[in-house]
């Protein structure tokens, strides 16, 4: 009869509990390695951080190069030969000019103001009625300066 | 012994595999990771096609223009404009209004060959049709005024005069007037006076064309 003082039971029991010892050992040394490697990964995959703006240092001065260099002005808030239906309207675009002043000039008027770091400026201007040659310059203080023609006709007409 | 190493076998891959089943029964974290990455990628799209419409709508050009021209050519149904090197052609809207240099109504037949024109048309159904053609005197139209970028050279002690060195204009100098009408400026926009301005200062001078070698200022800005 087995009884638990018998050898075998003993020694079953004392493989039982062995074999739980070194499988709970082993099994949480490996899930501990797997834990730590998946939160190491994880910020990477769930916020993706998009890259930064150009907004180093060097790109905030003025470039030193000299005068004359190709610049470019765009107007973003119309386009050349548009008609606008209203006198007041505001003149919106960029530059690869940063920090530098924009002129404006209407047939009556000139417009003053200056582009922010990025290049970009909003100016609001006054139209004459009927056809407006516009030129709009751009200049720093490093001499770099670039100049365009814009034509936008201001009327009231009923175009359809 | 063979049946005592399998049950120490069986019962050590039994404790090794659970950590395994307790990750698989703890699905849901990633799932809902899962729904994260899903949600990041659909705002990202949404971003991406507002981006595009915005850029394909300012490329897209609008569909109310105004030109200004010599007529080349001119029927009943057609009308030929030249500015430059640009040549625009036009279909003549059957509600189209003329009208000549005062503002006055006139007849298509008014309207010749040489003459200049402002074309007011409007871009429908793949053609553009002249809604509103107007006499205009270009010279009118022209913007003249100059802006110019440069250092003060030498400011007059007895006339409203400064000799300027353009930046751009090979050194060679121009003589500026101003007046009590001249609109001086800081860089910031702000009112300052001519004395603010000294001999060597980097300005901004927005002027007239030349009257007898010498420029009219409407602005100096001060660099």
């Amino acid at each position: 009869m087995i009884t638990l003082e018998s050898p075998m039971i003993k020694t079953l029991i004392l493989t039982i509990i062995f074999g739980l010892i070194v499988g709970l050992g082993l099994g949480g040394t490996v899930f501990y390695l797997r834990q730590t490697q998946k939160s190491n990964q994880s910020p990477s995959t769930i916020i993706p951080t998009l890259a930064p703006e150009n907004n180093s240092e060097n790109d905030l001065k003025p470039s030193p190069s000299p005068a004359n260099t190709d610049t470019k002005i765009t107007i973003t808030s119309h386009q050349n030969y548009d008609i606008v239906t209203t006198s007041k309207i505001t003149l919106k675009g960029s530059t690869t000019l940063a920090d530098s002043v924009i002129i404006i000039s209407t047939p009556v008027n000139v417009y003053q103001g200056t582009t922010d770091k990025d290049g970009n400026f909003s100016q609001s201007i006054d139209l004459e009625s009927g056809y407006n040659h516009l030129t709009i310059s751009v200049i720093n203080s490093n001499n770099q300066e670039n100049h365009i023609n814009y034509y936008l006709t201001y009327s009231t007409a009923k175009i359809e | 012994m063979k049946y005592f190493i399998f049950i120490f076998i069986f019962i050590t891959y039994i404790n090794v595999s659970f950590p395994f089943s307790s990750q698989a029964q703890t699905a849901v974290p990633s799932k809902s990771l899962d729904e994260n990455i899903e949600n990041l990628r659909e705002n990202i799209q949404e971003k991406v096609k507002e981006k595009l419409s915005e850029i394909t709508d300012n490329e897209k050009p609008h569909p109310k223009k105004a030109y200004v021209g010599t007529i080349t050519d001119i029927n009943e149904t057609e009308l030929k404009i030249k500015n430059g090197e640009n040549n625009y052609e036009f279909t003549i809207a059957e509600d189209a209004t003329f009208a000549n240099l005062k503002l006055a109504k006139i007849k298509l037949s008014d309207l010749k060959i040489g003459q200049n024109v402002l074309v007011l048309s409007l871009n429908k159904d793949t053609l553009i049709y002249a809604k509103r053609i107007i006499q205009v005197d270009p010279e009118k139209l022209e913007n003249k005024r100059l802006t110019i970028s440069g250092t003060i050279a030498d400011i007059s002690t007895t006339d409203s005069v400064f000799t300027f060195i353009p930046a751009n204009n090979g050194g060679k100098e121009m003589q500026m007037k101003y007046s009590d009408k001249t609109e001086i400026r800081s860089r910031e926009n702000k009112v300052i006076k001519f004395s603010d301005l000294k001999k060597g200062q980097k300005i901004i001078s927005v002027c007239n064309q030349a009257q007898n070698q010498s420029y009219s200022t409407l602005r100096l800005i001060s660099l």
